[in-house]
C-alpha cells in the first residue's frame, strides 16, 4: 500500500492499549446481551485484505474475526481482529479495529449515523515502512433503502498530522433470494499535513461485489480498483485492480 | 506447504463445516406453517459496520445477520421453541423471526407467551388464508364473451388507457408466465412458499389473465390492463383433490407483500381472505402509506368481509351474485369470466377473486392517467356499489376531452 511515510509506528504501549481494548470488547460481546440488544460475531477468510483500493496484507490471504453490538437505544460498537498468512505459510497478527457510534431511524425511512473508528495494523501489514500504521476517523452517514453515503474525517491518516476526508457511496441490490450485489465508490481527499510530506493527490476507489448466503455461510467475490497510481508491496508495484474471494461464517 | 495451498485447504474445510451447519439449520425449515409463530423484534437502525474487510460492504450484512440470529436463538431457547429463519424488515422497523412450536402447545398460546417477553415487540401465529374463487362451473373451452367487455366497455376504456407503465403485484398462487396470453407480461415471477417449487396454478394464472392478458393478439382474452406489467408473487398454493382449493399461509403472504411494497408496486391484488394478522396489517398500512392501491376480495360470510377487506383504505370487491351488507364494498364482474389457465388454456371462472382482479386492472388504467392522487372509484353509491368503470377512468383522465354517456364512453376525441 502506498500509505505515505510520516510518523514512526506506535510504541509497545500503543499495542498494549489496543490489546486491552480488544479484550474488553471481547468480554462485552461474549457476555449475555441485555434484553433486546443484538450482538453478532462472524469469522471470515479472504484472499486479500483490500482497503480503499490498496492491499493491507501484501496480497496475502487473511482471516478476520468481527464483533458487533447493537443497543436498542441506537448506540452501537464493533471490533475486528485480523491475521495474515505470511509467505512461508505462518499466520501473523495483522490489525485491530474498533468503532462506536449512534444510529437513528427517522420517520421518513432514512437513517442517520454518527461514529468514530480506529484501526491499527502490525508490521506484518503492507504499511511496514517508516509510515504510520494507524488512523482514527469520525464519520457521519445517511442511509435510505439500499443506498448509503458517508463522510469520514481523519486527523492522522496513516501519518501523524495528515488530515484527510473520505467520502463514499454504497448500494446493494438483491437480484434473487440469498444473492446480494453491492457496489461502492469512494474518494480520499487530502486536507493538509503538518509533516514535510506533501503532494498527495485525491485518491478514488471502487468495488463491485457479489455474495451468496448458504445457511450460516456467506461466499463473497469482489472486484476492486483505484486510481491514480499503483499499489506497492513486496518490493515492487502492483495493479490496484484486484479480485478478492472470501467466505464468512455467522457464529 | 505454500501459502496458497494452505489457503485453499482452509477454504475447503471452512465450506464443508459451514455447509454441514447449514444443512442442519435447513432441516427445521420443513415445519408446517400452521405450527409456526412469527416473532417480531425491533430492527436496529442500519449503520456503518467497519468490518476488517473493505469497510463493510455486504460483509457487514453478515454481522447484522449474526446478531439477529443470536437474539432469535435466545428467544427461542427461553420459550422452548425452535428457531427456523430470520427475516429482516427494516422498512417497517422490525426483524421477523420464524419459530416452530412443539406439539404440546398451540401456536396461539406460544404467541401469547412471547408477547410478554420484553425483547419481543409482538408475536402472532402463522395463519392460513383462502382465495375466494368459486369452483369452475364447467370445463368448456374459452368462452367468447368477457363480462367486462360488455358492462365496462373495455375496448373504449383502452382508448384512454391500457395500464402502460403501471406495475401490479399479484399475490396469489403460481402463474404460468409462458402462457400464450401472458408471455412477456410478468416482470418477475417469484415463489415465496417455503419448501415448494414454483408451478403454474389455476387461481394465480386466472387472476393474472383477468388483469393483464395481452390484447389484440388474436388469441384468448383481453386483460383489463393489457399494457400493465405484473409482479407474480406466489404466496399461495393449490391443494390436490377434487376441490382444488387454493390456500396461503401468513408468512408467505407477508414475504410477498413486503416484496411488493419494497418494489413500489402501484397496485397490489390480494384475491383472498382470512384471519386478521398484525404483521400483514402493518405491511398493508406501509403499502397504503406509500401510495399503493390495494384491492382484495370481499367475503360476505365473514364480519366486515374478512381480512384484509376490513382494513380501511383497502378496496373490497365482490362479484355480482353477492349482496354484501357493507356499504363500502364495490361490485365488479366476477361471474362466468373467461381467463387464462395453466397448460396454455382458457376456462371460465367465478368468484370475488376475479372481481378484485377486474378492479386491480381498472386501478392500473387510472394510475396510468393519474399517478399521484388517491384512487377514486365512481359507482352508483357515494361509497361502494356497482363500479362505473368509464366514469372512474374519465375522472382520472384530466387531459381527455371525453365524457361518459350513461355507463359508456361517449367520446374520446383528443388526448393531450
Amino acid at each position: 500500500m502506498t500509505a505515505p511515510a510520516g510518523a514512526p509506528t506506535s510504541p509497545r504501549r500503543g499495542r498494549c492499549t489496543n490489546f486491552l481494548a480488544f479484550a474488553g470488547l471481547l468480554i462485552l460481546f461474549l457476555s449475555p446481551a441485555p434484553a433486546r440488544a443484538q450482538a453478532g460475531t462472524t469469522l471470515s477468510i479472504f484472499s486479500d485484505l483490500r482497503f480503499r483500493g490498496y492491499s493491507l496484507s501484501d496480497g496475502r490471504p487473511v482471516a478476520i474475526l468481527d464483533f458487533a453490538y447493537d443497543d436498542p437505544s441506537g448506540l452501537y460498537a464493533g471490533a475486528a481482529a485480523s491475521g495474515v498468512l505470511q509467505q512461508g505459510g505462518e499466520p501473523a497478527p495483522l490489525g485491530l479495529q474498533f468503532s462506536g457510534g449512534y444510529a437513528k431511524d427517522l420517520s421518513s425511512g432514512t437513517t442517520l449515523d454518527l461514529g468514530i473508528t480506529h484501526s491499527s495494523y502490525s508490521h506484518y501489514s503492507s504499511n511496514n515502512g517508516s509510515g504510520g500504521r494507524s488512523y482514527t476517523e469520525v464519520y457521519a452517514g445517511i442511509a435510505k433503502g439500499a443506498l448509503s453515503s458517508r463522510i469520514f474525517i481523519s486527523p492522522h491518516y496513516f501519518e501523524g498530522g495528515r488530515w484527510t476526508a473520505y467520502g463514499e457511496v454504497n448500494g446493494s441490490i438483491s437480484p434473487a433470494r440469498k444473492w446480494t450485489i453491492d457496489g461502492h465508490a469512494g474518494a480520499l481527499v487530502p486536507l493538509g499535513s503538518s509533516s514535510s510530506s506533501d503532494g498527495y493527490r485525491t485518491q478514488f476507489d471502487w468495488r463491485l461485489g457479489v455474495s451468496r448466503e448458504l445457511g450460516r455461510l456467506s461466499l463473497h467475490a469482489a472486484w476492486s480498483d483505484g486510481t491514480p497510481g499503483r499499489d506497492y508491496y513486496n518490493g515492487r508495484t502492483h495493479s490496484r485492480s484486484a479480485i478478492v474471494l472470501g467466505a464468512s461464517l455467522v457464529l | 506447504m505454500t501459502g496458497l495451498r494452505y489457503f485453499v485447504l482452509c477454504c475447503a474445510g471452512f465450506v464443508a463445516l459451514a455447509l454441514s451447519v447449514s444443512a442442519l439449520a435447513q432441516g427445521s425449515a420443513t415445519v408446517a406453517p400452521d405450527r409456526q409463530v412469527l416473532v417480531m423484534v425491533k430492527h436496529p437502525a442500519e449503520h456503518f459496520r467497519p468490518s476488517g474487510a473493505y469497510g463493510g460492504g455486504s460483509y457487514g450484512d453478515d454481522l447484522a445477520r449474526s446478531a439477529r440470529e443470536r437474539l432469535a436463538r435466545s428467544i427461542a431457547h427461553d420459550h422452548r421453541l425452535a428457531f427456523v429463519d430470520a427475516w429482516p424488515m427494516p422498512m417497517i422497523g422490525v426483524d421477523c423471526f420464524i419459530m416452530a412450536v412443539p406439539d404440546d402447545r398451540t401456536t396461539a398460546a406460544a404467541a401469547e407467551e412471547l408477547s410478554h417477553d420484553s425483547k419481543v415487540s409482538w408475536a402472532e401465529p402463522v395463519q392460513l388464508y383462502q382465495t375466494q374463487a368459486a369452483s369452475a362451473s364447467h370445463n368448456d373451452p374459452l368462452y367468447p364473451a368477457q363480462p367486462a367487455a360488455l358492462s365496462w366497455d373495455l375496448a373504449d376504456l383502452h382508448r384512454l388507457a391500457t395500464g402502460k407503465g403501471v406495475r401490479i403485484a399479484v399475490i396469489d398462487s403460481g402463474i404460468q408466465a409462458n402462457h400464450p396470453d401472458l408471455a412477456g407480461q410478468l416482470l418477475v415471477n417469484r415463489n415465496f412458499v417455503a419448501g415448494q417449487v414454483e408451478v403454474p396454478e389455476d387461481h394465480g394464472t386466472g387472476v393474472a389473465g383477468v388483469i393483464a392478458a395481452k390484447s389484440d393478439n388474436r388469441i384468448g382474452i383481453a386483460g383489463v390492463a393489457p399494457d400493465a406489467r405484473l409482479l407474480g408473487l406466489r404466496a399461495c398454493w393449490q391443494r390436490g383433490g377434487a376441490s382444488q382449493t387454493t390456500v396461503c399461509d401468513g408468512l408467505s403472504l407477508a414475504k410477498a407483500l413486503y416484496f411488493a411494497v419494497a418494489e413500489k408496486a402501484d397496485v397490489i391484488n390480494l384475491s383472498l381472505t382470512g384471519p386478521d394478522g398484525r404483521l400483514l396489517r402493518t405491511l398493508l398500512d406501509a403499502a397504503l402509506e406509500r401510495g399503493s392501491v390495494i384491492v382484495t376480495a370481499y367475503d360476505s360470510s365473514k364480519p366486515g368481509g374478512g381480512f384484509p377487506a376490513s382494513i380501511p383504505g383497502v378496496i373490497a370487491v365482490s362479484d355480482h351474485s353477492l349482496a354484501p351488507s357493507s356499504a363500502r364494498v364495490y361490485i365488479a364482474p366476477g361471474r362466468d369470466v373467461p381467463t387464462t389457465q395453466p397448460g396454455g388454456r382458457w376456462f371460465l371462472v367465478n368468484g370475488s377473486s376475479f372481481s378484485a382482479a377486474h378492479v386491480s386492472g381498472l386501478a392500473a388504467l387510472v394510475r396510468q392517467r393519474q399517478r399521484s392522487e388517491k384512487l377514486t372509484l365512481v359507482s352508483d353509491r357515494p361509497v361502494g356499489g356497482m363500479i362505473d368503470a368509464c366514469a372512474t377512468l374519465v375522472r382520472a383522465a384530466s387531459g381527455c376531452d371525453c365524457a361518459c354517456r350513461g355507463s359508456h364512453l361517449a367520446a374520446a376525441r383528443a388526448l393531450h
